[in-house]
């Protein structure tokens, strides 16, 4: 328990002591002023004001009592944080006396030709103005403090008196050159309306123009239409000149054969004349053969009836010839076998001279009948066809006769039209001839015609093209209008932008009375000053001293940490486990105390108020510095071992301390100083910290350098971690001597 | 060229290397202890294949330890030759009166002793090349432990781990808290940890007693 308690109290102290530390450091430092102003120095002026500037802008100058006044009126002192010395204005032969006497520690004495080289700045003849200081002893210090005091009075005053004066004429010129703005401002003015009539003339001209064009274009097309046309027209006509050509020929060919018609119809009309005769003629013979064919017929008509009879009795006659040659045959048979009948001897002789000595005769006389009886039978056959032949011829001849009449009517006919033809033939021959006259000369025309339209062919196509030319030139011509016409368009809009920012220009530029430029030039010219005493205000020591202070609590913080705790855990060590996580289990609470120690500080600074020109930068680098520093600290010490470690560590405290840039100025040390003023840890977490409190500066670098540094710390750590976690020969020696304590060196302190 | 290769690297170079030998390969003594092991000719590898054929032949084991001995830069004898063979999941239990010599032997088993010779193999790991392995792994308790990290310890047992604990002077007490601390030994054991244990004296309770210098004893009495 009561190990418990004072382990308690030693940790609050342990966070506690560096916010008090801080605490203590910026209560002690801040408030040391020297009192300069017991040191007494003399002001002669010599200087003779001087007068520049023309007409009403005149200016008087009289630099050399403006610095006089500055270095001894004590109303100044604000701005200069009361380390001043003590002058006083005198005239020449006092200082010197006074300065032998001891009266005054120094003089400056301004020369007579102060105020003509101090107004030449304003007339841009830069010069530098000098002065002349004597001091009693000689002394860096005090000749250091009389030239910063000159100079920081002589470039306030001054430096707004001749700023003002630069400032006045400026502003008077700045008046003269508002005006003749304002003219060229109209002037563009006018120059823009101009350009806008352009603009609307440019554009009535490329409308026209591409009216222009446009009818070119119309033009050309026509002009080849035309060509086109005109040599279909030659090409045409000199057909029509074959054609008529061949009509002449044809015509006369036609009136050859009118000729040869007429001579034709002529004969056809004679013999059309004879052939009505002949046809009469055989009109009146067929009329007779009608008649006698009527006669023949009425004649013939009986004949069958008795063709019939004489067949019949020629019969009746065969039949009793064929009886009688049979009894004669008989009387001739009975004479030749009974000679009895020799008495009728010349009646047998004649019977059969009668039939024949055989019967010849006899049969004769029988096959004689029976032809006359078959022939007068054929006779009777035939008859009736004789009658209906004759008939028909008979009406054949009647037909005849009415067709021989016709014939002759129709030849007639025949005769009339042949002799009208022969007319119409004779009329078609004289035309055909005139025909072929007209003919010719049509032809001779059509030549005449087809040579002219190829002339009007090629003249239309040298029309076309230099119809296309134009519409080239017009199209060019519209397109330079259009040109002309955006250019004028920007010229009148460019011309309108230049008149508005002249008027613009005219109106930015101030216009004041001499009064204003005077009241106008005085502020311009005072910003310096009045940015001085800003900054300057405050307490500027402990500004400067509070990065080094809290960079130097930090550290000795994380020493303190690592003089209670051990910086590897034994228990760790013991237990499995890698080096690392050993080395961050060692880290850990030196990291948790730099955090609160860190934390704590801010209050600190707060109390004393110090000027905080980024907390969202002073908190995060015064924790990463913390826990740095504690991962350094751990780092040496688990090397080093306890003692040693920690000796280290406090040199290191001491070595840091003495490359702070706090008091004195780091820029004025030994290059090799500065070197380290930029490496080691502490220098660089003060100078973290005083970009952090003021604002100036860059803070990357430094965040990562001592980003860096905590690194180096931790691997030191962790190298120590894995060499604590074996045992050597000799600390099992101091091992088995103590009994069996192990590892003391990072235990102790506890 | 025909002279750099030929002259200079087939014969000058072996020759001066042959000559030298071994020397060649010195390196100041606190260079060879900085820089690292390497095992170019596969060294290690061998060692290896060595303990995997001896576990072929006797079984898995937690702790191998075949004439394994330390000796101090001066050429002190700080562990003499061990042989010892720790069971998995047992309590062995080291007797030696020389607590020097029991606290190198059982720093070495831990790991945290680098041996200078012999084989010593730990959960199959060979020291001293993998001795960051080893202590990542093995817990090495030169006093005996409060009560606290015991009892976590048996947690952790509970819950799976492997363990493997090398604990010191387990009866730097008196008599009834030494018997405490070996029950409390024999319940992690009986756990699965694998306990070797240094004491002055042999135990009451079972326990697989190691004797590391078992062999060099009988070689004196023979």
């Amino acid at each position: 328990m009561i190990a418990h308690r004072r382990t308690l109290r030693a940790l609050i102290a342990l966070i506690l002591l560096p916010a008090l530390l801080a605490a203590m450091a910026l209560w002690s430092l801040g408030d040391r002023g020297a009192d300069t102003d017991r040191i007494a120095a003399a002001v002669v002026n010599l200087d003779e004001p001087v007068t520049t500037g023309t007409g009403d802008q005149q200016q008087t100058i009289a630099a050399g009592r403006l610095l006089a006044a500055g270095l001894t009126s004590p109303s100044k002192d604000a701005d200069t944080g009361g380390m001043r010395l003590d002058w006083q204005l005198t005239d020449a032969a006092d200082a010197r006396s006074g300065l032998d006497d001891g009266t005054y520690d120094a003089v400056v004495t301004i020369p007579e030709d102060f105020s003509q080289t101090v107004a030449g700045l304003t007339r841009n003849e830069a010069q530098q103005a000098s002065f002349s200081v004597r001091s009693a002893e000689g002394s860096g210090a005090l000749l250091g403090r009389l030239s910063d005091d000159v100079s920081r009075i002589a470039g306030a005053e001054l430096g707004h008196r001749i700023t003002g004066t630069y400032l006045e004429g400026l502003y008077g010129q700045t008046a003269q050159l508002g005006v003749r703005l304002g003219r060229a401002a109209d002037a563009a003015g006018r120059i823009g309306d101009g350009a806008s009539t352009l603009t609307t003339g440019a554009d009535t001209l490329a409308q026209g123009a591409d009216d222009l064009g446009t009818g070119v274009d119309a033009l050309a097309s026509g002009a080849d239409d035309l060509r086109q046309g005109s040599e279909q027209a030659s090409a045409g006509a000199g057909e029509l000149t074959t054609g008529l050509e061949r009509l002449s020929g044809g015509a006369q060919e036609l009136a050859s054969a009118a000729g040869r018609l007429a001579r034709g119809a002529t004969a056809l009309d004679a013999g059309a004349g004879r052939l009505g005769e002949g046809a009469d003629t055989l009109a009146s013979g067929t009329s007779d053969l009608g008649t006698g064919l009527a006669t023949l017929d009425h004649a013939v008509a009986p004949l069958p009836t008795r063709a019939g009879r004489l067949a019949d009795g020629a019969g009746v006659v065969s039949q009793g010839v064929a009886g009688w040659a049979r009894v004669l045959r008989g009387w001739q048979q009975a004479c030749a076998a009974d000679p009895t009948m020799t008495r009728y001897a010349a009646l047998c002789a004649g019977t059969t001279q009668a039939v024949g000595a055989d019967g010849a005769t006899a049969d004769q006389l029988t096959g004689g009948a029976a032809a006359v009886a078959s022939g007068a039978r054929q006779l009777a056959d035939a008859a009736p066809a004789l009658v209906q032949g004759v008939s028909d011829a008979a009406d054949g001849a009647a037909r005849l006769h009415a067709g021989a009449a016709r014939l002759a009517a129709g030849a007639d006919r025949l005769a009339t039209g042949a002799g009208r033809v022969a007319d119409g033939a004779g009329q078609i021959g004289a035309g055909a001839g005139r025909l072929a006259d007209g003919a010719g000369s049509a032809s001779t025309g059509a030549a005449r015609l087809a040579t002219g339209t190829g002339e009007l062919a090629g003249g239309a196509g040298r029309l076309a093209a230099g119809a296309t030319r134009a519409a080239d030139g017009a199209g060019s011509l519209a397109s330079g209008a259009d040109r002309l016409s955006s250019g004028a368009d920007r010229l009148g809009s460019g011309s309108g932008d230049l008149a508005e920012g002249l008027r613009s220009g005219v109106e930015a530029l101030p216009s004041m009375t001499s009064a204003e430029q005077q009241r106008l030039a005085g502020a311009v010219a005072e910003p310096v000053a009045v940015r001085t005493d800003v900054t300057e205000a405050g307490d500027a020591t402990r500004v400067g001293i509070a990065p080094a202070v809290l960079a130097l609590v930090l550290w000795l913080g994380a020493a303190l940490v690592y003089l209670l705790r051990p910086a590897l855990p034994p228990a760790r060590l013991e237990a499995p486990g890698l080096p690392w996580r050993v080395a961050l289990a060692g880290w850990r609470p030196g990291l948790l105390a730099g955090v609160v120690q860190a934390v704590l500080l801010v209050p600190v600074l707060v109390l004393f108020d110090v000027t905080l020109a980024h907390v969202g930068l002073l908190v995060p680098v015064l924790v990463l510095a913390g826990a740095v520093f504690a991962a350094l600290v751990q780092g040496i010490v688990g090397l080093l071992g306890a003692a040693r470690g920690r000796a280290t560590v406090l040199v290191l405290l001491a070595l840091q301390a003495l490359l702070l840039d706090g008091l004195l100025p780091i820029d004025a040390a030994p290059a090799a100083v500065r070197m380290l003023h930029g490496l080691l840890p502490v220098p660089v977490a003060a100078d973290l910290v005083r970009t952090a409190l003021t604002g100036r500066g860059a803070a990357v670098a430094g965040l990562l350098l001592l980003t860096a540094w905590g690194v180096v710390g931790l691997v030191l750590a962790t190298r120590a971690a894995r060499r604590a976690a074996t045992v050597t020969p000799d600390d099992l020696g101091a091992h088995a001597e103590q009994g069996s304590e192990p590892r003391v060196d990072a235990l102790s302190g506890c | 060229m025909f002279v750099d290769a030929f002259l200079v690297r087939m014969t000058l170079v072996p020759a001066v290397l042959a000559l030298l030998g071994r020397r060649a390969w010195w390196l100041p003594r606190w260079l060879e202890a900085r820089v690292p092991q390497l095992d170019v000719e596969g060294a290690g590898l061998h060692a290896h294949l060595e303990h995997e054929a001896w576990v072929r032949d006797h079984g898995q084991v937690a702790v191998r330890a075949d004439g394994a001995e330390v000796v101090d830069r001066h050429g002190r004898t700080v562990l003499p030759p061990a042989t010892l063979v720790v069971p998995t999941g047992d309590l062995s239990v080291v007797a030696l009166e020389d607590t020097r010599t029991r606290a190198a032997l059982l720093a070495a088993l831990a790991g945290r002793l680098p041996v200078t010779d012999g084989v010593l193999v730990v959960q199959d790991r060979i020291l001293p090349t993998e001795a960051v392995a080893v202590r990542a792994r093995v817990w090495h308790l030169p006093r005996f432990p409060d009560a606290a990290l015991l009892e976590r310890l048996a947690s952790r047992a509970r819950a799976g781990a492997d363990l493997l604990l090398v604990v010191d002077g387990v009866d730097e007490a008196s008599v009834a808290v030494q018997l405490e601390r070996w029950h409390r030994l024999v319940g992690l054991a009986e756990l699965g940890v694998t306990v070797v244990a240094g004491a002055s004296t042999t135990p009451d309770v079972p326990h697989h007693p190691l004797r590391p210098f078992a062999a060099a004893e009988k070689e004196t009495v023979s």
